[in-house]
């Protein structure tokens, strides 16, 4: 029989064509300029203090039950330095949808501000009644018409937090100059829920259970300059341009070193809900750096909880100026139960 | 992205979502090109072919960014000009 091929494929006629997939052998060699598809740098360092900035709300104490008075201190910034303008305050009511990927609910974002005129300076607030039962592990009221819905969860500190908005108005669109926004995070003294009864007890032992947050402390902000000198620059009480003898130059690098107590990271129990026992933990810092010229190693810098040091260090570069130039410092330190503390302090950079 | 916040609690901005479908990626376009040539053998077929995508080198967004204070917005672009050469065997 003679055989016939088609003429393109050169397959008997009839036969269908094998997927290329499985018949086919496809060799490729890419010669293309590789490199597209990343994420590029953007925008300046989160440490460079360029326009008008919300460093921090502060609350004293950093928790507190359902009525009690909470004072919140705000930390406003600019490249001038440390701000004191009206700030406007208002109390969140509404719990965030689960949907919502923020902290807090939109809704507490966009809401009008409060009857009470802005305030410079700290004010003091008082924690609603309702905190537990809104944000915490107590059963939120029914909406009328709607289904009831499940107490909120805690963050992996077992914790619940009121938040309180502070805002300052400003003319403008936002990042260009418009409103300066920010939350408090009040953590609030809920009673444990889904516990057993000996675990519920021993939580709320005055000994050897759980202790309210207490906000950490800075010890001091040193300095080394170029000539290995250390310095402090910065403590509880002294603020202002650094003492006279740091001697910073353009392009030097000047070792920071933020300390605080070694209490400041405090050791904490928390229900594991799933061996339903108190479990220890201890908390993690976090040291936020801000400066209005240079550039910073890092812009945070901390301490892990399992890390027992009571110190951070970062490397800051001074900016190359032709005239001596104050560069104002912030330096924010956090622990993950909502405590903190700043410092602020200048430096001179001198050609 | 309408607007932004600090986190009082993690020290981090957060942003303030506009609404839905308010902003649109920039358009997209790209010019490919192929040649292809097919050779008939005994036992096989064998075409060799030189395939160009993005010939222009267009820097065509893909995605959006913020950085971390939520104040400059970015782009994520795609594959420059990329230049393929292969051949394939069909039995």
């Amino acid at each position: 029989m003679a055989r016939l091929l088609d003429q393109r494929s050169g397959r008997p006629p009839g036969r269908p064509a094998m997927p290329a997939l499985t018949a086919g052998l496809t060799v490729a060699l890419s010669v293309g300029v590789l490199g597209g598809g990343c994420k590029p740098e953007l925008g300046a360092p989160p440490s460079l203090i360029a326009q008008p900035q919300v460093l921090d709300v502060r609350p004293s104490p950093p928790e507190a039950k359902p009525g009690a008075p909470v004072l919140l201190e705000p930390l406003l910034v600019d490249p001038t330095g440390t701000l004191a303008p009206p700030v406007a305050w208002t109390t969140c009511l509404t719990p965030k949808p689960p949907a919502e990927s923020n902290a807090v609910s939109i809704t507490c974002v966009e809401q009008p501000d409060d009857d009470a005129p802005p305030v410079v300076g700290p004010i003091t607030l008082t924690v609603p009644a309702s905190a537990c039962s809104l944000f915490g592990p107590l059963t939120p009221p029914a909406q009328p018409g709607q289904p009831p819905i499940r107490p909120r969860d805690p963050d992996p500190t077992g914790g619940f937090y009121q938040p309180v908005r502070a805002a300052v108005r400003r003319q403008g669109g936002e990042g260009g100059g418009g409103d300066l926004l920010g939350f408090a995070l009040i953590r609030i003294t809920c009673d444990l829920a889904n516990a057993p009864t000996d675990v519920a007890r021993a939580f709320k032992d005055p000994v050897t259970g759980y202790h309210a947050n207490q906000a950490p402390s800075f010890e001091a902000v040193t300095v080394v300059d170029a000539t290995g000198t250390s310095i402090v620059v910065a403590g509880p009480g002294r603020a202002g341009p650094a003492p006279a003898d740091v001697a910073i130059r353009p392009g030097d690098s000047i070792e920071l070193r933020a300390s605080w107590s070694p209490e400041a990271a405090e050791v904490f129990p928390v229900f594991d809900p799933a061996t339903r026992t108190l479990v220890d933990q201890r908390e993690a810092l976090r040291v936020s750096w801000f400066m209005t010229a240079g550039e910073l190693l890092h812009d945070r810098t901390g301490r892990e909880a399992i890390d027992p040091e009571a110190f951070s260090d970062n490397t800051w570069t001074a900016p190359g100026v032709d005239v001596a130039t104050l560069v104002h410092f912030w330096v924010v330190l956090r622990d993950n139960r909502g405590g903190s503390d700043s410092l602020a302090f200048d430096l001179t950079v001198s050609p | 992205m309408v607007g932004r916040f600090r986190n009082g609690l993690s020290g981090l901005y957060e942003p303030i979502f506009g609404a839905q479908n308010s902003i649109r990626i920039p358009a997209f376009y790209q010019l490919d090109a192929r040649l292809e040539k097919a050779f008939t053998l005994r036992r096989f077929k064998l075409s060799v072919f030189l395939d160009v995508q993005n010939l222009t080198n267009r820097k065509n967004p893909e995605e959006l960014f913020y950085d971390e204070t939520f104040t400059t917005r970015g782009t994520i672009t795609g594959l420059p000009t990329l230049a393929v050469v292969g051949a394939r065997m069909e039995l």
